[in-house]
């Protein structure tokens, strides 16, 4: 650890951030397994002319760059967000099997067929299951912010997720629909238009809203829950709202991918030595860190992989895995 | 009228009486003791005072007004709580530290105003610590993290500073200056300091009053030659102990333990 301090402005962070990811959205219009003249396409986009260009740029690489752009917003934010609020740099939606819950809460909407019944009844199942998550997260580690309690309340609330979609699983009419859920839960922003983007999007803004909101309450809270309820702030107030920020736009995110895993456990820990680590800032840059991080993670994807491409889910979660290894031997002489 | 009042003030854990019928009164320009033996009740007392918690009976009052009937912010902007060994979750630099001590005074969207940041800037040297004020927290020793926490308190410009043994774990230098600086705050005619203490010597050298606790109740207050008698101590404490006087400090060495303590207070 660095004794002297030293700063970046936001004004730096965010530009240098900005034009990654400007950077990554030029270059992820230009990949993907077909061949198309993207500047025609964009031509004939706004001049409405029907194309094959012009259909794979809409249907295809667009919807899916959104959604990698907007999910990854939204588990960079999120894991910053559960790290400052359980003070521990362990926290992810992943982990703690948040993105379990609401992958399950997504597949009893399916199994049930309820995602006819109204439009944004895919990403609300997503959120319940995600909220029961968290807070039963919240039950279980309650004050302590230490690592061992948050990983043995992660590894019951994953099991139970698990388990539940299991017995859904079990119970699926044919094994087609079982194939189905099993390869949409490995995670993925393939094969998705732009009505899922639509769909998906006014709960992730609500829950980026609510926990942007938090940001104060969070730098208070790193020196503990009695000093920042001593600061003015309404503990148990803001504790729902950000937890029902996170179940929010989580619980859609997944319901539209996935379960994709670690970038709100990778991103936060980049970030932060180049911003002192307050857990306000930290929000932000995470958001815009994680959509860079997805996109060039499904760029990579659609680049390497020849015919059946890999899931995006298990990619993040092949080199998440070793990094939260290293997470743990790193703070385990620190935190325990 | 007290600054600080608490009548009959009582708290509950699961029917778990923690304290009962506690009255205290806090005057401007004093700094007051809370003694007493572990599990005493001191540091919940302490959060009522500071309405971190509410009382389950009686009532505390902050000017005369009571004090959960302020707002949150209000209080924040009043009365400062350092919690017991406090410490920061996150290895930030002294200087974002001392910072939180202004969240009390912005609105969630409002960032820091040149007039907050001398604020802080004046914190910092009112603690002594303005040479660290760019080291990482966590890098610090336990005493200099107190006096960051100290100047944290100072920066959001309290009328009342309530700590909760902000000595414990530090060597004597640090003991003095931690006491000096509260000592110092609380010369001011508007400011007052209560402070939970379990090194009789420095209460008896720095508080001009003491309430001495024992299982939830106030057994004695008053002026310190008044509290800290060898009676009392044996009582409440269960130590034999020699207290003497002298034109410097006062000093009590405990000599040897009471059997049967408890017996000795109640039969239970």
């Amino acid at each position: 650890m660095k004794d002297q301090t030293k700063t970046f402005s936001n004004l730096q962070l965010y530009s240098a951030l900005f034009a990654l990811l400007l950077f990554a959205f030029f270059l992820a219009l230009h990949i993907g397994p077909s061949d198309i003249d993207i500047e025609k396409a964009a031509r004939d986009l706004i001049e409405q002319r029907q194309s094959v260009d012009a259909i794979i740029l809409f249907e295809v690489r667009l919807p899916r760059i959104f959604l990698a752009l907007f999910i990854g917003a939204t588990l960079g934010l999120s894991g910053a967000a559960l790290q400052g609020l359980l003070r521990n740099p362990l926290a992810e939606p992943g982990i703690i099997g948040v993105s379990n819950c609401a992958a399950l809460g997504a597949v009893i909407v399916f199994y049930f067929g309820l995602s006819g019944l109204a439009w944004y009844a895919l990403p609300l199942g997503g959120l319940l299951g995600a909220l029961l998550s968290v807070i039963l997260i919240f039950l279980l580690t309650g004050k302590n912010s230490s690592i061992v309690t948050l990983i043995l309340a992660g590894i019951a609330i994953n099991a139970i997720g698990s388990a539940m979609i299991a017995l859904v699983l079990n119970y699926a009419p044919n094994p087609y629909a079982m194939q189905e859920i099993v390869f949409w839960m490995m995670g993925s922003v393939s094969n998705r238009s732009l009505q899922d983007v639509a769909i998906s999007l006014p709960f992730m803004i609500v829950g980026w809203i609510l926990i942007l909101y938090c940001g104060k309450f969070l730098n208070a809270l790193s020196l503990g829950e009695d000093t920042a309820k001593s600061m003015g702030f309404n503990l148990q107030k803001l504790r729902w709202i950000l937890v029902i920020g996170v179940a929010s736009c989580v619980g859609a995110a997944v319901s539209v991918s996935g379960n994709i895993g670690f970038i709100g456990l990778v991103i936060p820990h980049l970030i932060r030595p180049f911003i002192n680590y307050e857990p306000k800032r930290l929000l932000g840059l995470s958001a815009i860190g994680g959509a860079i991080l997805l996109m060039f993670s499904d760029m990579a994807i659609q680049a390497f992989s020849s015919g059946d491409e890999l899931k995006l889910g298990v990619v993040t979660a092949l080199v998440g895995g070793p990094f939260f290894l290293y997470l743990i031997l790193k703070t385990r002489s620190a935190m325990l | 009228m007290s600054l600080l009042l608490a009548k009959n003030a009582g708290y509950d854990i699961n029917r778990v009486n923690i304290l009962k019928n506690v009255n205290i009164a806090v005057d401007t320009g004093e700094i007051v003791g809370l003694i007493g033996p572990n599990g005493a009740g001191k540091s919940t007392l302490l959060k009522l005072l500071s309405g971190v918690e509410p009382a389950s009976s009686g009532d505390v009052f902050f000017k005369g007004s009571r004090l959960l009937s302020l707002s949150a912010s209000q209080r924040a902007a009043k009365i400062a709580y350092l919690v017991q060994g406090a410490k920061a979750h996150w290895p930030l630099p002294v200087r974002d530290v001392v910072k939180l001590g202004r969240l009390p005074f912005q609105k969630w969207w409002q960032n820091l105003s040149s007039e907050d940041s001398s604020i802080v800037e004046n914190a910092m040297q009112k603690a002594e610590i303005a040479h660290l004020a760019d080291r990482t927290i966590t890098t610090l020793s336990g005493g200099e993290q107190t006096l960051v926490m100290l100047a944290r308190i100072f920066a959001s410009q309290p009328e009342l500073i309530l700590a909760d043994e902000p000595v414990a774990a530090l060597d004597p230098y640090h003991q003095l200056h931690v006491m000096e600086l509260l000592k110092t705050f609380s010369d001011d005619s508007k400011h007052a300091v209560v402070v939970v203490l379990h090194d009789l010597g420095l209460a008896a050298r720095f508080c001009d009053r003491i309430y001495l606790l024992n299982r939830g109740e106030v057994w004695a207050d008053g002026s310190t030659q008044e509290v800290l008698t060898e009676k009392n101590i044996q009582t409440v404490y269960g130590v034999q102990c020699a207290v003497s006087c002298d034109d410097n400090a006062v000093s009590i060495v405990p000599l040897k333990r009471v059997k049967n303590r408890h017996l000795a207070i109640d039969n239970d």
